[in-house]
């Protein structure tokens, strides 16, 4: 066996007895963030798949510390065995397992062990496979957790590959044991070899050039610098940033002195807006696709399109109040779309049956401005009856102006993006409708937006009644875009996620809610 | 009879439309996509729990007829009205052929071994098992299910086929989304099954003479909605 491969496998043993020395600096982890690594179908930076592991395993969205617990974990540190850090949701998936624990979120590896073999976690994985309860889908999650725990351990068996050399995906393992081997994959080993006795030592800032030697090469052989920085810089502008810009502008509009209003207003708009193309445009440039192609680009793709609403309105100063709604929706609604990442990878590459482009992606920019368009009327038909039960009618003719229009475009955007839907239907799957639950979702929008249009035409509601059922389109809006997939059926289950569900009926009771609070004060009144 | 075309009908049919769409779909969690897709959205009436009710292709072809009614009484017969026409037409024959496809349109699925060959398909989604001949012998000669790197998911489901009988004798490709047309049938990759141990294609296979009229009823549609902004846009000759 190459002498090399021994020396790795001698250093992989963990070195916690050894009395290492613990909490390296965040200098140490930030070297290595930008490793490219090959794993869950594409290449992506270490950082990336550090926080898609830690979330699997701790439900941590983005979390800060991931890069250093699995750079820890392969430089060979051991992973504290007490320290509570796998999610389980429901105690009665260990409980069928023979292991007596009451309900609570966090389990440590010592409490889990009987669980950590490969057979138990393959019987669990199946056990809970076409099982559409929640328990089930729990159950499921938690396998794959556990799997990605022991591809970990062993990462021979995980597909995880770090790239030393071009063209060469191989684990530092492989490539230890490898004759032959290239001059630069050679240099490339030493690092890792150098890394790693350097981080056991605890001689930090040698092992922090190294890595970023290592992780610099690594990146020009293979031609990713760009994409591997494309992705950090990804990372590093998340969803609260644009929360926070929404806060500044909601301060903006309410508390900056009256000249300087519009332009603060305006600033932070614009300012949204770039946040939100940057995300789409990364987007594009990393997968090489539309900006559109699945459930949680949609919410993406929709927010953005809100956003451009909303420059456009504060630019024209025709409706502040328009704006701000239109502000809001196209910050809030990139949050659902990491609610709906499956398994937590936002460029996760496409199922086998989402594999096109072109019909697909007309499909689902089409319908998602279809949604845009609802989704202004509802939140307009809501500004509606809010104003009207403060003031009164009156004043009210821009708000009601621009819901029919809303409608009206919602109705014809989804209306058009429904049939291309077809077109792609039949093209893939060899049928223009099949009654799936996400089609008949766009159909309920469709017969809903129409039915409101219908209902002042006829003269069975008046301004009011028809901004309320516009306002009750954010629930069918709501249904058909999220609620369905978490029904675990049909063909676009694909975007369910587990747990969203109360966060789904939620919203619509909190709306209900609201919605009757409104009816009801105008019945009093 | 033309009362039957107001609008105020117009919207009682989308209500029930609504509605019948909106239980159907809630139920299909309860009961399987499958289950309300063959019952509820497929026949006139159906029963549920032992009492008859209607369903959709009967509110389909309701509100073909209210359409049809309320066009030839309300819309005015000018050439500014040319779009309207043209959309209610596209809505009213999409109703129809809506009403068409969810009673007569039928579909076949077909799974086979690689070294296997059928001359028959079965009925999707039939009470018991029905088979339909069809005019050429299908074998499976290769299948694979190649991977995205570094993970399990597949990313492409490739069959490689053999066509024979009448004739014929025809080597094809079947991948997802790239299905094959032949001799008026198209053959899809569906699903994969497993037979002894090994991956298996399933194949869906239509034959829908009928098969153009969502496009063109799409294309009129969406041309009835560009003539209708058209003649409709600020400036346009009245």
């Amino acid at each position: 066996m190459n002498i090399l491969a021994v020396v790795l496998l001698l250093l992989t043993a963990p070195l916690s007895a050894l009395g290492l020395p613990s909490s390296p600096p965040e200098s140490w982890s930030m070297a290595g963030r930008g490793l490219p690594v090959l794993a869950e179908g594409r290449v992506m930076p270490l950082e990336s798949w550090a926080r898609l592991l830690s979330f699997r395993i701790t439900g941590r969205e983005n979390d800060s510390r991931a890069t250093t617990w699995l750079l820890e974990l392969l430089a060979g540190f051991e992973s504290s065995p007490v320290e509570p850090r796998f999610l389980v949701n429901d105690a009665a998936i260990l409980r069928a397992e023979g292991l007596n624990f009451t309900d609570r979120r966090l389990y440590s590896l010592e409490e889990l062990t009987p669980l950590l073999v490969p057979d138990r976690v393959s019987a669990l994985g199946l056990r809970y496979l076409n099982d559409p309860t929640p328990l089930g889908q729990e159950g499921l999650r938690f396998a794959r957790a556990l799997e990605s725990w022991l591809a970990l351990a062993e990462p021979e068996q995980s597909g995880f590959r770090v790239f030393l050399a071009r063209g060469v995906g191989l684990t530092p393992l492989q490539l230890a044991s490898q004759t032959g081997r290239t001059e630069a994959q050679t240099q490339n080993l030493g690092l890792w070899l150098y890394w790693r006795d350097q981080s056991q030592k605890g001689q930090w800032k040698e092992a922090e050039q190294t890595m970023a030697l290592w992780a610099q090469r690594s990146q020009g052989e293979l031609g990713l610098v760009n994409q591997v920085q494309l992705e950090l810089l990804n990372n590093a502008v998340p969803w609260v940033f644009l929360l926070g810009l929404l806060a500044l502008s909601g301060f903006t509009t309410r508390w900056w002195p009256s000249p300087s209003r519009n332009v603060g207003l305006q600033s932070l708009v614009l300012a949204c807006l770039a946040v939100s193309t940057l995300w789409l445009v990364i987007r594009m440039l990393l997968t090489g696709r539309p900006p559109v192609t699945n459930l949680p680009s949609t919410f993406l793709f929709t927010g953005w399109l809100c956003l451009v609403v909303a420059t456009v309105l504060v630019y024209r100063e025709s409706g502040r109040g328009m704006a701000v709604l239109a502000l809001i929706s196209g910050a809030i609604l990139p949050y659902f779309s990491g609610l709906f990442v499956g398994g937590g990878d936002p460029f996760v590459p496409p199922q086998a049956v989402l594999n096109t482009n072109f019909w697909l992606a007309l499909h689902v920019s089409t319908v998602s401005g279809g949604y845009a368009a609802v989704l202004v009327s509802a939140l307009l038909g809501h500004a509606y009856l809010w104003n009207s039960s403060r003031r009164g009618p009156g004043n009210l003719t821009p708000l009601w102006k621009a819901l029919t229009a809303s409608l009206v475009w919602g109705l014809s955007l989804t209306f058009v993006g429904t049939l291309l839907g077809g077109v792609w239907a039949d093209q893939s799957w060899g049928r223009f409708w099949g009654w799936d639950p996400k089609e008949n979702g766009a159909l309920l929008i469709i017969l809903w937006t129409a039915l409101v249009l219908h209902l002042r035409a006829t003269g069975w509601a008046q301004e009011w009644g028809t901004a309320f059922a516009a306002a009750l389109g954010l629930s069918v809006l709501l249904f058909s875009w999220m609620g369905v997939n978490l029904l675990g059926q049909g063909f676009h289950s694909y975007g369910a996620t587990t747990g969203k569900a109360t966060l789904f009926f939620g919203l619509l009771a909190l709306d209900a809610l609201f919605l009757a609070m409104l009816a009801v004060r105008r019945v009093l009144r | 009879m033309f009362r039957f075309g107001s609008s105020k009908v117009s919207v009682v049919l989308l209500a029930l439309l609504f509605l019948e769409l909106l239980g159907g779909t809630l139920a299909q969690s309860l009961w399987g996509a499958t289950a309300v897709q063959t019952t509820a959205f497929s026949q006139v009436f159906f029963w549920a729990q032992g009492v008859p009710l209607p369903g959709l292709p009967f509110w389909l072809g309701l509100t073909a007829i209210n359409l049809s009614l309320g066009a030839w009484k309300n819309l005015k017969r000018t050439w500014q009205t040319a779009g309207l026409w043209i959309i209610h037409l596209a809505l009213i024959l999409f109703c129809l052929a809506g009403f068409g496809f969810a009673v007569v349109q039928e579909e076949l699925l077909l799974g086979l071994p690689v070294g296997a060959s059928s001359k028959v398909a079965f009925v999707k989604d039939a009470p018991q098992e029905v088979t339909r001949g069809l005019p050429f012998t299908l074998s499976v000669e290769a299948f694979s299910v190649p991977k995205y790197p570094a993970s399990n998911e597949p990313s492409d489901y490739i069959s490689d086929v053999r066509l024979t009988g009448g004739g014929i004798d025809q080597r094809a490709r079947i991948q997802m989304n790239l299905p094959l047309r032949f001799q008026g049938f198209t053959i899809y990759q569906s699903s994969v099954q497993t037979v002894d141990g090994q991956m298996a294609p399933v194949f869906k296979i239509t034959n829908n003479a009928w098969g153009f009229l969502p496009y063109a009823l799409s294309g009129l549609l969406f041309g009835g909605l560009v003539l209708h902004l058209l003649l409709r846009r600020p400036g346009a000759k009245k």
